[in-house]
């Protein structure tokens, strides 16, 4: 029935009263003529409701007058009346087909793209690499073979293990898995030479094989030679051997900083200000272009891309700049906060040069020197780190 | 109309598929479905007259409606209160 229903409104139907003393007659006229009724009853004894299809129609009419009956369309349904009924608004139908049209082509493309995985390398490096081989934010989903861009940047970098590029919708994701450095080994029987590979100051040389070229208390640069895979014996003479020492080297680094006690302190006032601008691709449209009004003041971009579903990107974007105002309030600090202070500030720099992760936490000497001169703390720590600094060197 | 009832015996088709006897489905007391019809003698709210090849089919009831009506088949529903035949001669 559901199926026939359907049917019925795609053609179009209308639903009829028909009035008049010989309805049986009318009936059977129509069933004569392969008329298909549906849904007949009668309102009063003269009175008949139908529903019939558009197509139907012009022999009811014919039929209606043969046995005159007089004839009532009651209502019209369906898609052929409905798009009667818009006919006139042509703008409006051309509108929507440019939109489906839009859409169509605009999925075509590829408008996004997602780099995930990446932890040392730099996503504007994977983007370019992407680029080189053809992935481009606009390039054509069909012309991409994901599988052999892939292979080529697996054979072309070293530091990527494993790369894989999943096209959803108009995003493109690259996933990346890095892969690690393995340290050269060499092989017990080769005969090598042990160089330093850093600058530092020799602490202590435990030599199992090879000659010591340095002494405790050196100061050595890197790619200094420290152990020379050489033996000097009184009856076997000079031979080439595998160098193996343990080499130790301090490094001396000195962190200094001088701060007043009374400073300038930043604090969000609360107020924001909103600017919009749109970006097409590279197009870009202020909605606003006058100077932010706050004298001091932090800015936050967001940007929106316009996107259908959960992966179909647009190449519209929406960018929402934030500024919030910042006061500048004098704060006077104790002694003893700004001393944290500022020992945390150094500590966090420290931390950031000398990757502190890879060096055991007892190998790191610590002194803290402060003097305060009245209106300002100086803080000065030492930092002495004592690590191995050879590392095997084939001879060739 | 014999030979067609032979046939249809010996090759155990049902009978109203290969002649124009109608045949009368009744779904419980408000729904009749009569195959094979010829057409609508009268027809009032109470009351529908429906002439087949063999006969008449009378059937008395309220709010009696023809709700699918094709070239061959007619489905009469609302409260049924009897059917009666009335066989040709």
């Amino acid at each position: 029935m559901l199926f026939q229903k359907i049917i019925m409104f795609i053609l179009g139907y209308v639903n009829i009263s028909v009035e008049g003393f010989f309805i049986e007659k009318f009936i059977n006229a129509c069933k004569s003529k392969d008329i298909v009724l549906q849904n007949l009853h009668l309102e009063n004894d003269s009175l008949l409701k139908a529903k019939v299809l558009k197509s139907d129609f012009k022999d009811i009419v014919h039929i209606s007058k043969k046995t005159k009956c007089k004839i009532k369309i009651e209502r019209k349904n369906g898609i052929p009346f409905f798009v009667n009924k818009y006919r006139r608004r042509k703008i409006f139908a051309i509108a929507i087909c440019v939109i489906a049209i839009l859409i169509f082509v605009l999925t075509r493309f590829i408008w996004n793209i997602d780099i995930e995985g990446n932890e040392n390398i730099e996503e504007a490096e994977i983007i370019d690499m992407i680029n080189k081989y053809g992935i481009n934010i606009g390039t054509r989903k069909n012309s991409i073979n994901t599988q052999k861009v892939c292979n080529l940047i697996m054979i072309e970098r070293e530091d990527i293990a494993w790369i894989g590029i999943n096209i959803k919708g108009t995003n493109a994701i690259v996933s990346i898995k890095e892969s690690k450095r393995i340290p050269e080994i060499i092989d017990r029987n080769e005969i090598c030479n042990i160089v330093a590979n850093k600058s530092a100051q020799i602490d202590k040389i435990i030599v199992r094989n090879g000659t010591a070229k340095v002494n405790v208390g050196d100061y050595v640069n890197q790619g200094d030679l420290l152990v020379e895979g050489m033996m000097e014996g009184t009856y076997t003479g000079t031979r080439s051997v595998h160098a193996d020492a343990d080499v130790y080297g301090e490094n001396t680094i000195i962190k200094e900083k001088k701060e007043s006690f009374v400073q300038n302190e930043t604090i969000f006032s609360g107020k924001k200000e909103k600017i919009y601008e749109m970006c097409i691709n590279n197009f870009k449209i202020n909605f606003n272009k006058r100077v932010s009004k706050f004298k001091n003041y932090d800015t936050i971009n967001k940007n929106m891309k316009l996107r259908f579903f959960s992966n179909y990107y647009f190449p519209i974007e929406m960018k929402i700049i934030t500024n919030e105002e910042i006061e500048m309030l004098e704060k006077k600090y104790s002694e003893e906060e700004l001393k944290t202070k500022i020992v945390k500030e150094i500590e966090d720099e420290f931390e950031k040069e000398y990757s502190i992760s890879e060096i055991e936490e007892e190998n790191i000497n610590r002194n803290e020197e402060i003097t305060n001169s009245g209106d300002e703390l100086n803080v000065k720590i030492t930092y002495i780190i004592r690590e191995q600094i050879g590392t095997k060197v084939n001879v060739n | 109309m014999r030979d067609y009832i032979k046939v249809s015996k010996f090759l155990e088709i049902p009978r109203e598929v290969l002649s124009n006897i109608p045949k009368i489905t009744v779904t419980g007391f408000d729904e009749i479905l009569i195959e094979n019809f010829k057409g609508i003698l009268e027809y009032e709210d109470f009351f529908v007259r429906i002439s087949t090849t063999i006969g008449n089919i009378n059937i008395n009831g309220f709010n009696l409606k023809l709700n699918q009506m094709t070239d061959d088949d007619i489905l009469v529903s609302g409260k049924i209160e009897n059917i009666d035949f009335e066989k040709r001669r």
